[in-house]
């Protein structure tokens, strides 16, 4: 599909410009998960499995109602758990569903060598495409939040699509489908983006739980999933939500001025022995011996 | 109206409930004073300096109605409601959330044993013939001046006449009373829990049990299984081998006893519900159809199949060896296309339809013989129309299957969708609606109007189907609960509506780590009823027994047979035991650690899942501490098959004790003992 | 393990005679050694950069690539044991690499005759090899790092990081290293590439590039201090 390439506007380890550079198709998808109204059913772990054909897996309990411990390549999204201690003593049951946030600025597509392998659509949508993964992990060095995943047995990564197959064609993603008591919603990212503010205001301002609001990070420029919290000053009670997820500085210097640095000098050396070369020519060797040639 | 007489409802209520203060409940609930007034207060404050407008509603499951005292708790929850003005109000009354897709269907088809279809009441040995019955079960309207009353179930002869014609058609004539001798006469308690007591104490000999795991649910587990062990047969239509269809291989069973358990097993494959067309009717009363998603797999065969055959089977070897009153069996009606009907033919058969050509005298309206009857208000009592079920009347009519309708309009914009589905009765979206207005016929609530008075057209109209008489003007003063004698809401329940006293009062489960605050010399209801045989064993703290416990159910699993899916299986793979932390601590137990929970009647091991959520609780100055369980495993699934779990089944544990209303057991709260495995 | 010349009939130290510098063993360890790095640079390097990322397809395609990457790269850690076991005692640090080293600016030039002699490897030479040793060190924990996709759990994400940053500088160095070695082996040092694959070099080249290694093998000089 020739117009398929038009739809990327950003490709992992891919040297020049982009094909679909400039192009404005699509507005932003965005899903917006609302904690508060979340029961932990897991509707949203079954559809995903089931929509990408992933079999069930066999799950050993570990002192919680969480499934498994972490997102995993063929389970990729998952509710997280957490019974957060208030200030007052209070308990709450806090339940988060951590998927790949499709960021704006994804870490993974920057961290990655392999070109094509992971490429981000007009539509804010951050793809793995394993054909042209090396199974490398890098993208686990740039994403922020713990969602690339490896199969050991293929060597691909993967994580959640946020269904691009469906978007594509007009459905809402299965998790979206599934869930029973609508704390999930999809649509642009305007519109997501002023439900949930709308919700976090109805929440401070009729409920009285004061610090709710929408957790939309900066740091990654934006994410294609969102989420309204109780308390979003502390994303970490959430099963580990980064409270200020960035691409890590390491990556950004790694595949920013490390790069011109490191091309340069390794540039510079062979330009650098080549013009010794030109100035000094080779050693000569002597075949008349020289009894004290050198300093005894 | 002064509400001030001494002995008035108003007044005796709050007689009742003068010593129920803020510090009693702190006592007995170990909710704290200031955390009670707040919710109190919330609640409450829809009537805020006199609003109207607002709504509130109270919704419950089993946690209320699994207790000795269950249906004493709906009642309060009924009696608050009535006195907030919160009933009849679109977004108010007390629902009950179902726990299956289809138990409203159930209850509404009679399938509890002391009512018939459309909660008509079942005869007894005293009702000697059907006048005598009819009169029994046909209230007698009582006007409380100045409220008039429709008691619209006087008409019950009406439904009560069609239902028997429906059973057995020709066979039931004015002569022979349509039949009703025909009718069982329920002469005692067949609920549930004394159905397994039967069968221990040997006088039920057998059972067919269809998608019904009867080990699984209990309670007391292991007397149901020892039931079985002497029961003569048992039938079991299912999708899976279960617990109750393979009860001897219950763990405890030694090969010795094997050897002398003679109970022959019969187990008929069935189809599940995706592979099954018919109605399920959810809380909301609205009766769904559904068609086959699936075909049945193999040689599963349908329930109604199933049952149709052995009702024919049973027939012929009536038909030809005779028996000791064939004429009910011989006389039912069974007139199909096939000899097993379909659904659609029964939910027409269901819904009613003329036996004669019928005129309404007012709008002179004429259904012809042979059609189906448009709603319950055509049914008559001399034996010319036939409906299996008085309140579904109107689900499949000359129109078609109205319970098949997918109608998404709302055009009021209330939640009403009048065009979804159908609801009994008679499509009305909210019962007692009637009650949504004020006297004069004008809603509440301007903006959200359910019906209202239309004085040009001298009739109740509405964006939902008004509950009440049409045509009853407002200043005829006729009370909104029309399914009462009295026309108003039923604060003071009269003598004979229930077992125990006309206002709630609160009681202590039967097995209860403190006394009754109240009244320490009767903790318990007085009125409960505790079974005896020697597999009937309840406990006290003196016992041990310190630790309440209780039972629920996981989002992720559904009753007993999800434990043969992997889906489910793959969410919550072990049963567990959730332990509140300072309970754990003190025990020395660990999060994952086994640990065995033993009552008065068995012992349960899973694993331990420690959590902040539970927390103890202050109880009239004791401690005292709560462990709840799932119920979803068992002895046959595919962690079990597999042996990763210790196959035991939480209601090996709860108690034989049940409210003396609904029969409901008390799986909510019963006393045990923990410690790690 | 000594790394003296074995005495041979080429060893008589007659002027346009050839002597043995490097052993049959010393040479297969080098070329295997080297062909390991090559591959783990030419790769490394597609790795590196997108503009360099078409390198991959030349050894096998991108998962290719990366499968033996990491293999190769611990066979290139054996190998420069192994050198390292052949080579460490030539390679410590002398008196004559000291003298040498204060006269390096005319190695540069190529003034080589204003130079004190040095012993079989020259002081440039061994910081070579030890840049090497060190940098395959680092770039074998480093790299086992990140070989495997999940070793590293989630609340040690920091030394990914730190393997990232280590494996790229040493990656780095080596290379500049390299650089310098394969222009000092080929263009500059006439016969120093035949030596690494012939193993003899003349007996002009000995005196004039390690005099003291020369004075040593051909007995006119006790082994170095």
């Amino acid at each position: 599909m020739s117009q398929a390439t038009l739809q990327i506007v950003k490709i992992s380890g891919h040297a020049g410009p982009v094909p679909g550079a400039g192009v404005e198709r699509a507005e932003q998808v965005c899903k917006l998960v609302d904690t508060t109204t979340c029961i932990g059913c897991k509707a949203c772990e079954v559809a995903c499995l089931e929509w990408n054909g992933y079999t069930f897996t066999e799950t050993v309990f570990d002192n919680s109602y969480q499934t498994m411990p972490e997102t995993a390549w063929n389970y990729w999204n998952l509710i997280k758990f957490n019974e957060h201690e208030r200030e007052d003593g209070s308990v709450t049951l806090l339940m988060r569903k951590d998927q790949c946030m499709h960021c704006a600025d994804p870490g993974c597509l920057a961290a990655c060598p392999a070109d094509g392998a992971i490429v981000q659509y007009s539509n804010g949508i951050v793809d793995f495409q394993q054909a042209n993964c090396i199974g490398c992990g890098y993208c686990v060095s740039g994403c922020p939040f713990n969602i690339p995943k490896f199969n050991s047995a293929t060597k691909k990564m993967f994580k959640c699509t946020l269904c691009s197959d469906r978007v594509s064609e007009g459905l809402e993603p299965a998790c979206i489908k599934s869930c029973p008591t609508g704390c999930l919603h999809f649509g642009t990212k305007d519109d997501m983006k002023d439900l949930a503010e709308t919700r976090a205001k109805q929440l401070r301002e009729n409920y009285g739980i004061e610090k709710a609001g929408v957790y939309d990070p900066p740091g990654v420029g934006g994410t294609g999933v969102i989420y309204v919290l109780h308390d979003v000053t502390n994303p970490e009670a959430y099963g580990g939500l980064p409270k200020d997820p960035h691409i890590p500085w390491v990556v950004k210097f790694w595949k920013g001025p490390a790069k011109w640095i490191g091309n340069l000098a390794m540039l510079g050396g062979i330009l650098g022995v080549t013009l010794h070369y030109f100035r000094y020519g080779p050693k000569e060797v002597h075949s008349d011996t020289h009894e004290n040639g050198g300093q005894p | 109206m002064t509400l001030q007489h001494p002995r008035c409802v108003y007044q005796l209520l709050k007689q009742q409930y003068s010593r129920y203060t803020p510090e009693m409940v702190e006592r007995i609930t170990g909710i704290q004073k200031d955390q009670f007034l707040k919710a109190a207060d919330l609640f409450t404050s829809v009537r805020k300096d006199g609003d109207l407008k607002k709504v509130a509603t109270i919704m419950y499951a089993v946690g209320w109605t699994q207790h000795s005292f269950g249906t004493q708790i709906i009642r309060t929850a009924a009696i608050l409601q009535l006195l907030l003005g919160n009933v009849g109000r679109a977004g108010g009354g007390v629902n009950a959330l179902r726990g299956h897709s289809n138990i409203q269907g159930a209850t509404d088809m009679g399938g509890v044993f002391d009512s018939l279809p459309g909660y008509l009441k079942v005869p007894s040995p005293a009702d000697t013939d059907l006048a005598a019955y009819l009169k029994r079960i046909t209230p007698t309207a009582s006007k409380p001046a100045p409220w008039d009353s429709f008691n619209y179930w006087s008409n019950t002869p009406k439904f009560a006449v069609s239902y028997l014609k429906s059973q057995f058609g020709d066979a039931a004539t004015k002569e022979n009373d349509f039949a009703f001798d025909y009718m069982p006469k329920v002469d005692r308690n067949y609920s549930w829990t004394q159905i397994w007591d039967n069968m221990y104490r040997g006088s039920v000999k057998g059972m067919l049990a269809f998608g019904m795991n009867g080990v699984a649910i209990g309670p007391d587990s292991q007397k149901n299984i020892d039931a079985l062990k002497k029961a003569d047969f048992l039938v079991v239509g299912e999708i899976y081998p279960d617990e109750t269809s393979e009860f001897w291989k219950a763990p405890g069973t030694t090969p010795e006893e094997m050897k002398t358990i003679n109970t022959t097993v019969y187990r008929l494959a069935c189809a599940g519900f995706a592979e099954k067309d018919g109605s399920m009717t959810n809380s909301a009363r609205w009766l769904q159809w559904k068609n086959v998603a699936v075909p049945t797999p193999g040689e599963c065969r349908l329930d109604q199949d199933i049952v149709s055959d052995i009702f024919l089977k049973v027939r012929e070897l009536y038909k030809k060896e005779g028996g000791k009153f064939p004429d009910p069996i011989l006389s039912l009606t069974w007139s199909y296309t096939n000899p097993q009907p379909s659904l659609a033919e029964l939910a027409k058969e269901i819904n009613g339809k003329a036996l004669a050509d019928l005129t309404d005298p007012k709008t002179q309206q004429v259904i012809k013989r042979g059609q189906q009857v448009p709603g319950f208000a055509w049914l008559k009592d001399d034996g010319t129309t036939s409906c299996g079920n008085w309140i579904y009347s109107g689900c499949w009519t000359e129109a078609g299957p109205q319970l098949a309708r997918r109608g998404t309009e709302d055009p009021s914009g209330q939640g009403i969708y009048p065009n979804w589905a159908w609801s009994w009765p008679a499509n009305r979206r909210v019962l007692y609606n009637r009650a949504s207005c004020d006297p004069s016929g004008k809603p509440w609530d301007a903006e959200r109007k359910q019906v209202w008075w239309n004085e040009s057209a001298q009739l109740w109209v509405g964006n939902d189907v008004p509950d009440f008489k049409p045509d009853s003007h407002p200043k005829e003063h006729m009370g909104p609960f029309i399914m009462t004698p009295e026309g108003v809401g039923r604060v003071f329940a009269p003598l004979g509506a229930f077992a125990d006293g006309p206002f709630p009062e609160h009681y202590e489960p039967i097995e209860s780590p403190v006394q009754n605050a109240f009244h320490p010399n009767q903790s318990n209801n007085p009125v409960v009823k505790k079974l005896s045989t020697p597999a009937d064993k309840y406990a006290t703290p003196g016992d041990g027994f310190n630790i309440v416990c209780t039972t629920y159910r996981l989002t992720e699993h559904y009753h007993y047979w999800t434990k043969n899916n992997p889906m489910n299986v793959q969410l919550i793979p072990e049963p567990f035991v959730e332990i509140p932390v300072e309970l754990a601590q003190e025990l020395g137990i660990k999060g994952n650690d086994k640990v065995k929970v033993t009552s008065a009647r068995s012992y349960y091991v899973a694993k331990a899942f420690v959590t902040k959520r539970i927390k103890p609780m202050m109880i009239d100055g004791k401690k005292v501490y709560q462990i709840g369980l799932p119920i979803h495993q068992g002895y046959r699934g595919i962690q079990e098959d597999a042996g990763r779990d210790a196959r035991t089944i939480a209601n090996r544990l709860t108690p034989t004790v049940i409210d003396p209303n609904a029969y409901t057991p008390e799986f909510k709260g019963f006393l045990v003992k923990l410690e790690k495995a | 393990m000594s790394s003296h010349a074995i005495s041979s009939p080429r060893t008589t130290g007659e002027a346009g005679e050839r002597i043995l510098r490097y052993t049959l063993v010393e040479r297969v360890h080098h070329w295997v050694g080297a062909l390991f790095y090559i591959y783990c640079l030419i790769t490394g390097l597609a790795f590196w950069s997108p503009y360099m990322y078409w390198l991959a397809a030349l050894v096998g395609g991108g998962p290719t690539a990366r499968f033996w990457h990491p293999w190769l790269g611990l066979a290139f850690t054996g190998s420069m044991f192994w050198m390292y076991r052949m080579w460490r005692g030539d390679m410590a640090t002398t008196a004559a690499d000291l003298r040498w080293r204060k006269a390096v600016k005319h190695y540069i030039e190529n003034d080589d005759q204003n130079l004190p002699p040095e012993g079989r490897f020259n002081w440039g030479q061994k910081v070579f090899f030890w840049l090497m040793f060190y940098g395959v060190i680092l770039l074998a924990l480093s790299g086992l790092g990140l070989w495997f996709v999940e070793s590293i759990p989630w609340s040690l994400h920091w030394f990914r990081l730190l393997c990232v940053t280590v494996h790229v500088v040493a990656a780095l160095a080596t290379i500049g290293g390299f650089i310098i070695h394969v222009y000092m082996g080929t263009a500059m040092i006439r016969g120093g590439f035949t030596s690494i694959i012939r193993g003899e070099v003349s007996t002009a080249w000995a005196k004039t590039h390690h005099r003291l290694w020369y004075e040593q093998v051909t007995g006119k000089l006790p082994p170095p201090k």
